[in-house]
């Protein structure tokens, strides 16, 4: 049996009705005028939008350490924070990276769940400590006793684990769009509104998309320390691991992968905004995205981190130990804060009586 | 002998001194073809604004018609006075107030010197002045009130200080001082955010665009259609001011509307 396809007003809701003489819709209410094909177009095209967003990821298999006699390596857990980290078994007394905690308990090692890759690190300490020096000469309203050379060489380099997603999406996003164009005569100004409806729809991939796979590493810092340049990536070796820390996954990929989902939706959909430009105002509709070839693996990323005590805080700090890229969050000196505000005040408040006396004479 | 010549000397001066007067003026400073005016309203008008012409030296006129002269107020006013040598001094300076009567439309037109003694907020002050009994039809008051109130300007212009709104809206004062209180101090808060973002660095990303395999984003399918149109048109004020030029080719200043 047919069905009998009813098509509604794009404009104001209204039933259109089929105008034998013209061949078009039109809208009784509004008395706007659609093509047949236009409308055909618009329902296929929100169809095609409007489905769900299918996600397919293979499973990850874990895999466990050999015994390859590269690093001996030993179980270092934090009594504070309860993190357990791995680390060369020579590493004299450290700190816990997550807390800033000095009394790690050093343990038996136990060897399982061995990354696929892992990242050097490319900074060393040294480096590592110019560039968190380097950062906080340009945070402007830092406490000057917040400097404590100590606590900064107690920074810990750490490889961080996390999820690296790849994937190939194929997207179909509506959008309604107007553009505005503007004229006068002697008499009116007049303004005319073009309406759209725009429909994109094709292929993107990504590749190595990291999420953070461990319970202790802040998400918002993880993500915050990246990007990762995944070229210097190599088969995981436990020689890497020399005179640095590793952490290991609590955070199974099934739990990582809705993380991945949200970042690669939001950018599968910011790339194809920059398809339609060339209106005015467009405001996303509806969306699809379906991924295949959804690959994920198990990885190492280098990560210095440091913690500081200050008026009872524990102020957290990351560096990217590849890239530099330090992220944390400062303690404000609210003195300074507010000695800059009423400077700029000042400053604004003489140049503002300067164009009010030109106004008012 | 010597007596009555010297009375015609002296009667000579004053009179060439009188008609030098007069003779900056081409045309009477009221032209009410309209016929607004009774003879002695007439009379009695054109006497208190010769004062005013002839103690500031500038035309200030007033011309009413019932037939409009050209296609619009502005440009009747304009060629009435560009083309019937209204204006005084080189520059032919002057302001005058033309009504037509069929249309109910008025319109002031400066030139010379009138467009600085009557900017664009001088006439507006002007307008709010004489438009309200223009609307009554009380055109004996209206035009009485444009002698005085173009008294009141060009004294202003005279004593180095032409009028500006500007001096004594108290909305604009307002407006001004509220902006220089509140602008310093929204500048200072939107710049101390700006730096407390550098103190935390520690934010979500929530896209993936680093990852994005290069030369993989391929479209398939592009397509815009097109929807309709909205056509919203709103109506140019009729009372404008400004500077523009005339037929003659000459620049006036001006404001006008319809009573």
């Amino acid at each position: 049996m047919d069905v009998v396809q009813n098509y509604k007003c794009p404009c104001c809701t209204a039933p259109l009705v089929f105008d034998a003489q013209t061949q078009n819709l039109i809208c009784e209410s509004c008395d706007n005028t659609f093509p047949l094909e236009t409308m055909q177009q618009m329902t296929e095209g929100s169809a095609d939008s409007g489905g769900t967003s299918k996600y397919d990821w293979e499973s990850y298999t874990p895999r466990s350490y050999e015994d390859t006699n590269e690093v001996t390596l030993s179980n270092y857990s934090c009594p504070s924070c309860g993190a357990e980290i791995s680390g060369d078994d020579t590493l004299g007394s450290t700190v816990c990276p997550y807390c800033g905690n000095s009394t790690i308990v050093k343990g038996q090692f136990e060897g399982t769940l061995k990354p696929d890759y892992i990242i050097p690190f490319k900074l060393n300490k040294k480096a590592a400590i110019e560039a968190f020096e380097k950062d906080f000469k340009n945070a402007p309203f830092l406490p000057d006793s917040f400097k404590n050379k100590k606590k900064i060489e107690e920074m810990a380099g750490v490889y961080v684990p996390f999820w690296m997603f790849d994937c190939d999406c194929d997207a179909a996003v509506s959008y309604n769009a107007e553009r505005v164009t503007a004229w006068s005569d002697s008499n009116y100004n007049y303004t005319k509104t073009d309406y759209f409806k725009l429909f994109r729809s094709g292929q993107i991939g990504f590749a190595n998309i990291p999420v953070d796979a461990s319970k202790k590493a802040d998400n918002t810092y993880m993500e915050a320390v990246e990007p990762f340049n995944y070229e210097d990536a190599v088969e995981f070796s436990g020689a890497y691991l020399s005179g640095y820390l590793a952490d290991k996954y609590d955070v199974s990929a099934e739990d990582s992968i809705e993380r991945a989902n949200e970042r690669v939706e939001n950018s599968t959909i910011e790339a194809f905004n920059d398809t339609t430009n060339r209106y005015t105002a467009v405001i996303p509709e509806s969306s699809r995205v379906g991924f295949s070839n959804g690959k994920i693996r198990y990885s190492l990323l280098p990560v210095w981190m440091l913690n500081i005590k200050y008026m009872d805080k524990m102020y957290k700090f990351a560096i990217n130990g590849q890239t530099g890229k330090v992220v944390g969050e400062y303690p404000i000196d609210n003195s300074k804060k507010w000695k800059y505000f009423w400077k700029v005040a000042g400053i604004s408040y003489a140049v503002a009586i300067a164009i009010a006396y030109m106004l008012l004479h | 002998m010597k007596r009555i010549f010297s009375c015609l000397v002296l009667l000579l001066i004053t009179t060439s001194f009188v008609v030098t007067a007069y003779a900056d003026f081409q045309n009477p400073a009221i032209v009410d073809d309209a016929g607004y005016l009774m003879q002695s309203e007439l009379a009695s008008l054109s006497k208190e604004l010769d004062k005013v012409r002839e103690k500031y030296g500038f035309e200030v006129a007033i011309y009413t018609e019932s037939d409009m002269t050209s296609s619009t107020a502005e440009a009747s006013a304009d060629d009435i006075y560009d083309y019937q040598g209204y204006g005084a001094g080189e520059n032919d300076d002057g302001i005058m107030l033309y009504i037509c009567s069929d249309t109910r439309e008025y319109h002031f037109t400066t030139h010379g010197k009138g467009l600085k003694y009557f900017n664009s907020n001088g006439l507006k002050y002007l307008e709010s002045k004489v438009l309200p009994y223009l609307e009554d039809d009380n055109y004996y008051k209206a035009f009485s009130v444009y002698i005085e109130t173009t008294d009141e300007l060009l004294q202003m212009a005279t004593d180095g200080k032409p009028y500006n709104e500007k001096q004594y809206s108290m909305k604009y004062l307002f407006g001004v001082i509220i902006v220089c209180l509140i602008a310093p101090l929204l500048i200072a808060f939107l710049m101390m955010r700006k730096k407390l973002k550098k103190m935390k660095t520690a934010v979500e990303n929530d896209y993936a665009s680093n990852y994005i395999k290069p030369g993989s984003m391929r479209i398939d399918t592009s397509r815009d259609l097109f929807l309709y149109s909205r056509i919203t048109k709103t109506e140019i004020p009729k009372s404008s001011s400004g500077t523009h030029t005339s037929s003659s080719g000459r620049t006036h200043g001006g404001r006008g509307g319809s009573f």
